[in-house]
């Protein structure tokens, strides 16, 4: 328990600092953590009930964090990867590509190809929550403003 | 009225935006003018519109894009100045004047990058699985990294410039290792890396990708595993001077 909260307040972290390293505007920070903190949350939960599967538990943190990157846009005026580029960050398959990069130097094929192949699901899982995550606020918001 | 446009969208590509967003910005900007069609096309690379005027002539500009950075704050700016346009708020000259503002827009210190990277190095550190020591390490290599990411070769190929500051990362993590200060090499190497990877570019091609785009999200994909093999190299570099290649 104390491990994953590591893991999801470290993610949620990493996230507004890759804020400030994206010059994303001060005052959509705390948003940027939330992001982060809802990411890595959904993605660590996920990963538990799905038995590590890299494509749902991704696809579903991006979801999640792709409707409230969507939301927090609208609420603030602001383009939608103001928000999303930093909560998504956590997602970026940094240990895959490094695993299977280094493989590759080394020349160890086996290691390189289930690593790239990680990186390559996790990847997939990314933009298929992304996808519906944009779909579904079309959809949404499309209902509310018919509905005004 | 194009040309307006045309440096709009050439600054949202260099602020990293995606080819849509850019597209979508020029179109409904040439369009609250006396236009009869619009047509944009956009890579991460290159920016071309076509306007035809309501009295048959045509329009044509392109702009070539060599360099981008991840600034988010100046695309929020340029879009809210896409927004003002379209809506009527803000008139030609008026865009321009904000345009030039926009263009040097700064939202934090120097030393606030510093703060980032040394939290985020350390944060991403723990979030793969390291220890509070290597958290400890990964903030002390990012300080260099990130020197050297604002400073030396900033203006250098972009492929060479991250092989350098990967091998600069790579030395001082070897060096906080010998001092006995880590406990494992490859979760601190991985929390100073994620500094180095373009995740917008990453996530842009991604985007791209589900927008059917595979022109614009094929190459910026490769362009960031191209970055992503640079980055091993350097390290790679880096430990094989320390000896000790197995990363």
């Amino acid at each position: 328990m104390t491990e994953m909260l590591i893991i999801c307040l470290s993610g949620a972290v990493g996230a507004i600092t890759f804020g400030v390293l994206y010059h994303v505007n001060p005052r959509h920070l705390l948003l940027a953590f939330m992001g982060g903190l809802l990411t890595t949350t959904t993605l660590v939960l996920c990963m538990e009930w799905c038995g590590g599967n890299n494509i749902i538990s991704n696809a579903a943190a991006a979801f999640i964090g792709g409707v409230f990157s969507t939301w927090c846009a609208h609420k603030r005026h602001a383009p939608v990867p103001v928000f999303m580029i930093p909560s998504l960050f956590p997602l970026v398959p940094g240990r895959a590509l490094y695993y299977s990069m280094s493989a590759l130097v080394l020349h160890e094929s086996a290691q390189f190809a289930s690593n790239f192949l990680a990186a390559a699901e996790i990847s997939f899982g990314i933009a298929v929550g992304m996808l519906f995550a944009g779909v579904f606020c079309d959809v949404f918001l499309g209902i509310r403003n018919m509905r005004k | 009225m194009l040309t307006t446009a045309m440096d709009i969208g050439q600054q949202m590509l260099m602020t990293g935006a995606d080819v849509t967003r850019v597209e979508d910005s020029v179109s409904r900007i040439c369009r609250r003018f006396d236009v009869d069609d619009v047509q944009v096309f956009c890579i991460a690379s290159l920016l071309q519109a076509s306007v035809r005027m309501r009295d048959g002539r045509y329009c044509i500009q392109m702009r070539r894009i060599f360099t981008s950075d991840n600034n988010l704050a100046r695309l929020e700016e340029l879009n809210s100045i896409s927004r003002s346009i379209c809506s009527g708020g803000l008139t030609i000259e008026e865009a321009r004047g904000r345009l030039e503002k926009a263009k040097v827009l700064e939202c934090y210190r120097p030393l606030w990058y510093y703060v980032a990277a040394i939290f985020g190095a350390s944060s991403f550190s723990l979030f793969f699985g390291g220890s509070l020591a290597d958290g400890l390490c990964a903030a002390v290599a990012s300080v260099p990294v990130l020197f050297c990411q604002r400073h030396p070769f900033r203006k250098c190929n972009q492929m060479v410039n991250t092989i350098f500051q990967s091998f600069v990362g790579g030395l001082t993590v070897n060096v906080v290792m010998k001092l006995g200060l880590g406990q494992n090499i490859d979760l601190i190497c991985i929390g100073v890396i994620m500094l180095l990877i373009s995740g917008m570019m990453f996530g842009n091609a991604m985007q791209d990708f589900m927008r059917s785009d595979v022109l614009a999200g094929g190459s910026k994909l490769v362009h960031a595993l191209l970055l992503a093999m640079m980055i091993v190299l350097g390290f790679g570099i880096s430990m094989f001077c320390f000896g000790n290649w197995a990363l």
